[in-house]
């Protein structure tokens, strides 16, 4: 162990304990950890899309193709070099917006471009993606050898029936529409609950993995990183 | 030109990824892809909005001393450090980290795995203890509802459990039996009776069958996960999908143009 990593672990179990602090109550240290976790994740996000977006979808991308159109003549590199001129423009104009209501409104071009296309995908990639695959996954058979499964096939369509019955809000909610959608109201708070004990564990196991940190690699590491140097 | 150009832009957009998916054949089948690839790069030029308007407003905490200036700060100091360091590390080694391995590359790899990891993974152990608490006040099985929110909860939990099974299923018994106790005083006696049979059932059991109890938590904690819980999920997801291409038919259409109206 280096002394770079003996001084991380410190930083790291001081950040730690800073964020821990909160559940004594709102203290000057948990805001120290709390603000300095703001600015370093900014950070480490904007150094993300520099590196695998801006230098690796668009420097990289024109600079291959250009240097091919370069050595071959070839109009396809030229195209696939300049056409990434498009987004990039687009880009640009997004940052019109630093500049007031002037010019501000040219930002709306790439908004629209972003929104057209999500939509797009609203309707293509839902359908293909989301709800065709679901509906299928519903319509299990229930004839089946085995017993335990038939039920199981059949409490899973009748779950998701009911659910979707449950959110249907333009009649009333009575006679076989109330009894059907207060058979979804009764899975929708089964599958709460079981998300919640399921975010719960995976909160605590977090949780596990920070102290195990502080007991072994902290102070068990300094103690071992001093035994060392002595 | 302010109103009417947006509004054509994204239904050429919205219609042409429609097009394409119907058209898998070239050039339209790439196509798709290089609309992914222009929207990730609008993405990248987006995080400039964002990181301009936090040094604005901290800078601006700063230098008119407001309240707490002193954490505006901070965050400044973690912002530009760790911008520093990735550009310092980046110049030096080509990469600021090597992704594919995520080997140890230099000071900005250093901030990431001693500063960003332990904050995050430390403000998400936090909530632990506050979604604790916000059961305590949800799941105090007042209705027929929050008990069965209560009941899926504590078996998802006590399947989870790696040992330990036995006392987490007694604690669960007792605190059914509670409750019934406490539904009969306030005079709902069959839902009391139910909730103090189940919890004394429970309990019988798990003292009767302590192996069988081990063997079937993680069990009755897979079932509960892939038969209730994914059919209410999916019962939502679909209302969500189809609710979805509605507003997405809308927004192509230009029938939903609230996003305009925002800039």
């Amino acid at each position: 162990m280096n002394f770079s990593t003996i001084l991380g672990i410190w930083i790291a179990a001081t950040l730690t304990i800073a964020i821990l602090s909160f559940l004594y109550r709102d203290n000057p240290l948990y805001k120290f950890a709390e603000h300095l976790y703001v600015g370093v994740s900014v950070a480490y996000w904007v150094i993300y899309a520099a590196k695998f977006t801006m230098e690796q979808m668009v420097v990289n991308v024109f600079a291959d193709n250009w240097q091919a159109f370069l050595e071959t003549g070839s109009a396809t590199a030229f195209l696939e070099a300049w056409i990434l001129v498009i987004p990039t423009a687009l880009g640009f104009l997004m940052l019109t917006r630093w500049f007031g209501p002037r010019v501000g409104w040219l930002s709306r071009w790439p908004i629209a471009f972003t929104i057209g296309r999500g939509a797009g995908l609203g309707i293509t990639g839902s359908i293909q993606g989301i709800l065709l695959p679901q509906v299928q996954a519903t319509f299990l058979p229930l004839w089946t050898p085995d017993l335990w499964q038939v039920v199981a096939n059949l409490l899973l369509f009748i779950g998701v029936i009911s659910t979707i019955i449950y959110f249907y809000f333009s009649r009333p909610h009575k006679g076989l529409l109330g009894g059907v959608s207060r058979v979804g109201i009764t899975f929708i708070m089964v599958s709460f609950g079981a998300a919640f004990g399921y975010t719960v564990m995976s909160r605590v196991s977090l949780l596990i993995g920070r102290l195990y940190f502080l007991v072994y690699d902290w102070i068990v590491g300094t103690v071992d990183f001093f035994k060392a140097l002595l | 030109m302010k109103r009417t150009l947006p509004l054509i832009i994204t239904f050429i957009a919205g219609v042409f990824v429609v097009v394409t998916f119907f058209i898998p054949r070239e050039p339209f089948g790439s196509l798709e892809q290089r609309m992914l690839v222009w929207y990730s790069i609008l993405g990248g030029f987006t995080l400039l909005l964002g990181i301009d308007s936090l040094i604005k407003h901290h800078t601006r905490k700063v230098a008119r001393r407001e309240k707490d200036w002193f954490y505006s700060l901070v965050t400044l100091f973690g912002l530009f450090g760790t911008l520093a360091a990735g550009i310092v590390t980046w110049a030096k080694y080509g990469t600021p980290l090597e992704l594919a391995s995520l080997n140890e590359v230099g000071g900005f790899f250093w901030v990431y795995k001693w500063i960003m990891v332990p904050l995050q993974g430390t403000m998400f152990a936090l909530l632990a203890f506050f979604i604790a608490s916000a059961a305590y006040r949800a799941f105090r099985a007042r209705t027929f509802d929050a008990t069965l929110l209560l009941i899926a909860a504590i078996l998802v939990m006590i399947g989870r459990l790696s040992m330990g099974v036995v006392p987490a299923t007694l604690i669960l018994a007792v605190l059914l039996v509670a409750a019934g106790i406490h539904r009969l005083l306030i005079r709902k006696p069959v839902f009391g009776a139910v909730l103090a049979a189940l919890g004394v059932g429970l309990g019988v059991l798990v003292l009767a069958f302590p192996q069988d109890a081990i063997r079937l938590a993680p069990q009755v904690q897979e079932w509960l996960m892939s038969v209730p819980q994914t059919a209410a999920r999916r019962g939502i997801l679909i209302g969500v999908t189809l609710g979805t291409i509605a507003m997405s038919i809308r927004i192509i259409l230009g029938i939903e143009r609230t996003y305009i109206s925002s800039t």
